[in-house]
């Protein structure tokens, strides 16, 4: 009733938690059983370790979040040793997002990763918060289009792009990444916001900018994965806000062959578990057979 | 245990925008210095109130009014329920406080609410130095206290951290502001006396996986939910 199946990869259901918001599966193992789950992103990985990004690195907001975390990550190789191996254990797809500043860097990282038992990478070419931590490649149609290339002549695994609300056109956007080789597309990363506090009188973050997420941006993302869906064959995966089934629904009836599930984590540890349950009650009641039946029934 | 919902069985202004909070919970195995994420209904995320004080079947938390979440906290009535996770964090080791002969306990606000429950289980000398910005609350669930307010209702007038000092102390507990636990931690290394502080940190997940609330150690950066709240005060660089 619930597989779906992603660029070659089957899924046992259309739920992946999102990069960031699940570590590397360890700290959501204690909730429940994660093999119940479509698939895990891990946190974004870049070559080299890094400690992220000083000062706040969260600020609540009506119905959603600023994040200022900047990749903290133990560096691929680190990861591929010490996380990868429990992650292999846990009974579902696990997904690989690479970050990184130098185009070299993400080629080493995906090399790196050619030889492990991930299922898919994910390209980070979207990450609000570094400087020189992706979104460079993720604002224009054609520097996406030579990044992606570059990335798709050495991947061996099927290569996910995952995509920024900021770029200046999300459909010239995906169909630069389509062109370029993506076996399928992921959208949105987090909406570059900000924050000031009153009390100082200064922009609550170090870096003044940050990722907007939860169901605050959800309308923003279904627009965004409604119009790509509308414009290009690869796969798109929906993400921004989904916190229950009925949101999944919507998504897959925009066009989503899955989705990742992100900021909800924060809010209730047990919520990838509980979409998982609903789903398939809320499907029966709509009189809905198979996730495929409903995908694009929105367009 | 784990994410659970509970029936709020008090809850109680104490004190200006300070609530006594009681709730319906096993408390098996729990430390003070361990803390609960609270879920506001009308707000994202959860709120890390400490542990004040556990009894049969029940916990307490104390905590300040300051934003949504915690009005809204403030609100709830006897047999309203509210979702909550925990308990988190390491918390105080109270067999190995005991071990010290001399220790300080050094309070900010409503820093002292982790203090209740591990002040009573302490079977060492202490002493307590608690600082408020109005008047007192909580002070005469602890022992052998000093209270500083800087509003000179009472005790010394002025900063808690005027009236302390780690000297002659074999160990100091602390728990503030960031503001606060920057001073304190200072005082115990130039005092060359050992502290443990627990950390107020800005969180979101409150499981270990976000990494919002890292605080920079000697070992790179921790995580305040998980690795602490509660750390040794010599390995924090931040």
């Amino acid at each position: 009733m619930l597989k779906v199946s992603l660029c070659g990869v089957e899924l046992k259901n259309p739920v992946i938690m999102a990069s960031g918001t699940f570590g590397f599966g360890r700290e959501y193992a204690g909730f429940y059983d994660l093999s119940r789950l479509g698939g895990i992103c891990t946190k974004g990985l870049t070559l080299e370790p890094r400690e992220g990004n000083s000062g706040r690195r969260s600020h609540e907001t009506a119905m959603g979040m600023l994040n200022s975390v900047g990749l903290q990550n133990p560096g691929v190789a680190a990861f591929i040793k010490a996380e990868l191996p429990f992650m292999l254990g846990l009974g579902t797809a696990v997904i690989a997002n690479v970050g990184g500043s130098e185009p070299e860097d993400y080629i080493k990282s995906v090399e790196l990763l050619n030889g492990t038992g991930v299922s898919v990478i994910e390209l980070n070419i979207s990450c609000p918060n570094v400087k020189r931590g992706g979104m460079a490649y993720g604002i224009k149609a054609a520097t996406a289009y030579a990044f992606v290339r570059e990335i798709k002549r050495v991947c061996k695994k099927p290569l996910m792009v995952k995509l920024s609300p900021n770029a200046e056109n999300i459909i010239e956007m995906a169909a630069a990444c389509e062109d370029a080789g993506a076996d399928a597309l992921s959208l949105i990363n987090t909406l570059k916001g900000m924050a000031v506090d009153v009390n100082t009188r200064r922009p609550v973050f170090d870096n003044v900018f940050a990722g907007l997420s939860g169901p605050a941006v959800k309308p923003v993302a279904l627009r965004m994965v409604y119009e790509v869906c509308k414009s290009v064959k690869a796969p798109v995966v929906g993400i921004g806000g989904i916190a229950c089934a009925a949101d999944v629904l919507e998504f897959i009836m925009a066009g989503a062959a899955a989705v990742q599930v992100g900021t909800a984590n924060f809010v209730n540890p047990m919520c990838g578990a509980e979409i998982v349950d609903e789903l398939p009650a809320l499907m029966e009641r709509l009189g809905i057979k198979t996730i495929d039946e409903v995908r694009g029934a929105a367009l | 245990m784990g994410y659970f919902s509970a029936k709020v069985l008090a809850n109680d202004r104490i004190h200006d925008g300070v609530y006594s909070m009681k709730i319906a919970a096993g408390t098996a195995g729990v430390r003070p210095g361990q803390f609960y994420m609270l879920m506001p209904r009308a707000a994202l995320l959860g709120r890390p109130l400490s542990v004040c004080e556990l009894g049969d079947g029940w916990i307490e938390f104390c905590y300040a009014v300051v934003g949504k979440g915690t009005r809204e906290f403030s609100q709830l009535r006897e047999n309203d329920d509210i979702a909550a996770n925990g308990p988190v964090g390491n918390g105080f080791d109270v067999d190995f406080i005991n071990t010290r002969k001399r220790v300080a306990v050094v309070s900010g606000s409503v820093g002292i609410a982790p203090f209740v429950e591990l002040v009573k289980r302490l079977t060492c000398e202490v002493s307590c130095f608690c600082g408020f910005h109005g008047g007192s609350y909580l002070t005469e669930r602890l022992r052998n206290v000093s209270i500083a307010t800087e509003s000179g209702a009472e005790g010394h007038k002025g900063l808690v951290t005027e009236i302390f000092d780690p000297r002659g102390f074999e160990l100091v507990l602390a728990c503030g502001s960031e503001a606060f636990s920057k001073a304190v931690t200072l005082k115990c290394k130039d005092a060359g006396t050992s502290l443990l502080i627990s950390l107020d940190r800005h969180m979101a997940c409150g499981v270990g996986a976000c990494l919002c609330c890292t605080c920079a150690t000697a070992e790179g950066n921790k995580r305040c939910c998980v690795d602490g709240p509660v750390f040794w005060g010599e390995d924090l660089t931040c």
